[in-house]
């Protein structure tokens, strides 16, 4: 009996914790997207998205906890329940709403290539032809060139990071990505190996969408609700600017 | 396989065509790699059982990074880290380390080296002192002893071993995807990145499944007839 008494405690001690960790917000990201998303040399997540998600976190009150997992697999986590949200610079597009609810746009960022400085190329199949442009699987860039451009070659990367070695060691001749997150780049390493932005800023609202935002479970409307609050907030009080200022000389939501 | 959305895959007509382009390179890495493993993999054995520490203490240390740092390592240090050298860039090397196929096959093959020369110096000790001791009693030199008595028979000997390898290869060879090459994993992968879903792993988890198998009865078909049993 007293087997049976101590199997049953834990039993329930189990289904306490389990309870328990079903009342955190687990996010989504994926720390390998400098500035938005990072981790520091001592493993920390650290960025933009980090501390603005964080920030509006305790504005709504929400316990949350940061799960870092790779872009292209953070839908279906969030589909199978393994998260409720999703920070990491997704854009909101038409194709991904079929898959998940987004609440109010978070950042807008333009599109870029960036290769060579003064490299002759743009975003049309003339200028690229024989060129290899490389992007990160699953973003909007990829859907970009295989929709916009698919007689030009391109190399598909797991992250972002590894699309600017190849860019430093000439296996691809640009990579395309919002430009943000290649300022970043541009000013640590870029700059000094001779690339820079080239050809005009790429506006495509079909396939980029109007911004990125927090994906959501389709139908859970109370977490959406509160998240959207919190932006309000964040957005009036000054906390939004002070972050944004950190990282980035241009406001990066579009105001 | 339902919803995926090929028109975002390059307009590749569908998804059993990407599967079986994804197949021909897992295959290509699998054979090219196993085939130049064997063969290298003896005389690198056969270095590690030398009595001459010129010969050991290198074979040594190959075998100590190879088997003692992750694949995955491996392969990023080959891609992504020489190609951070200029030199390197400059080199006659380098038309081979650019593109991510050769690359892997390389890489692929030294890993796999280290693994088999470890199978084949186990092999070569357990051939029985005795059948040495006659091969030198009737006046085999050190190289006849080897291909006529101690390799065939040490062959027989690492046949289930091999097998082994063979199938952990096969599942090696999927790392090949985080360089960006489109081997079945790098296809499953996409067209999961692009449905949103797991099907398309699972499929090539199938695939892998049906492979390993196929290795398994190649290589017990000729244990069957390698055997002693059948032979007497």
């Amino acid at each position: 009996m007293k087997k049976i008494g101590l199997f049953c405690a834990l039993a329930m001690l189990g289904m306490a914790t389990a309870a328990h960790a079903a009342t955190k917000v687990r996010i989504a990201t994926e720390a390998d997207y400098a500035p938005f998303e990072y981790k520091d040399a001592d493993g920390v997540l650290k960025g933009f998205e980090i501390e603005l998600g964080t920030k509006m976190c305790a504005a709504a009150k929400l316990d949350c906890e940061w799960v870092n997992m790779d872009f292209d697999a953070e839908i279906a986590a969030l589909n199978a329940g393994k998260v409720d949200a999703i920070l990491s610079q997704m854009s909101v597009t038409d194709e991904r709403k079929k898959s998940v609810d987004f609440g109010d746009l978070l950042t807008i960022a333009p599109v870029s290539l960036v290769a060579k400085k003064g490299a002759a190329i743009g975003a049309d199949a003339a200028s690229l032809k024989g060129k290899t442009v490389g992007v990160q699987s699953g973003t909007t860039h990829e859907t970009f060139m295989k929709k916009r451009l698919p007689s030009v070659a391109i190399k598909v990367y797991q992250s972002q990071e590894e699309a600017y070695l190849d860019l430093e060691a000439g296996r691809i001749d640009a990579t395309l990505a919002d430009k943000t997150i290649e300022w970043d780049w541009l000013q640590k390493t870029g700059k000094a190996e001779g690339f820079d932005y080239v050809g005009k800023d790429i506006d495509d609202v079909e396939i980029f969408g109007t911004g990125t935002a927090i994906a959501f479970r389709k139908g859970d409307a109370a977490l959406r609700a509160k998240f959207n609050e919190a932006l309000v907030q964040v957005l009036k009080d000054g906390t939004y600017k002070a972050i944004n200022d950190k990282y980035f000389p241009f406001p990066i939501n579009g105001k | 396989m339902m919803g995926v959305d090929l028109s975002t895959l390059g307009g590749l007509s569908d998804t059993a065509a990407l599967f079986g382009r994804g197949l021909v390179i897992t295959l290509e890495l699998l054979v090219v790699s196993t085939v130049l493993a064997m063969v290298l993999a003896v005389p690198l054995a056969v270095a590690r059982l030398s009595a001459n520490p010129f010969f050991r203490w290198p074979a040594f240390a190959y075998s100590a990074f190879f088997r003692g740092t992750p694949l995955l390592v491996q392969i990023f240090l080959f891609y992504y880290g020489l190609s951070q050298f200029p030199w390197i860039r400059q080199s006659i090397a380098w038309p081979f380390l650019r593109d991510a196929f050769p690359c892997a096959q390389v890489v692929l093959t030294l890993n796999m080296v280290a693994y088999v020369a470890e199978v084949v110096r186990g092999g070569i000790m357990a051939v029985p002192s005795g059948e040495k001791e006659a091969a030198l009693s009737v006046g085999m030199g050190p190289f006849l002893m080897y291909r006529r008595i101690i390799l065939p028979r040490a062959f027989r000997l690492m046949l289930p071993a091999l097998s082994n390898e063979v199938a952990i290869q096969l599942k090696s060879t999927s790392l090949a995807c985080t360089i960006t090459l489109l081997d079945v994993t790098g296809v499953g992968r996409r067209l999961a990145a692009a449905s949103y879903s797991t099907e398309p792993l699972i499929v090539a988890g199938v695939i892998y499944m049906i492979l390993a198998f196929l290795i398994g009865r190649v290589f017990k078909l000729a244990e069957a007839r390698l055997s002693f049993q059948r032979r007497a």
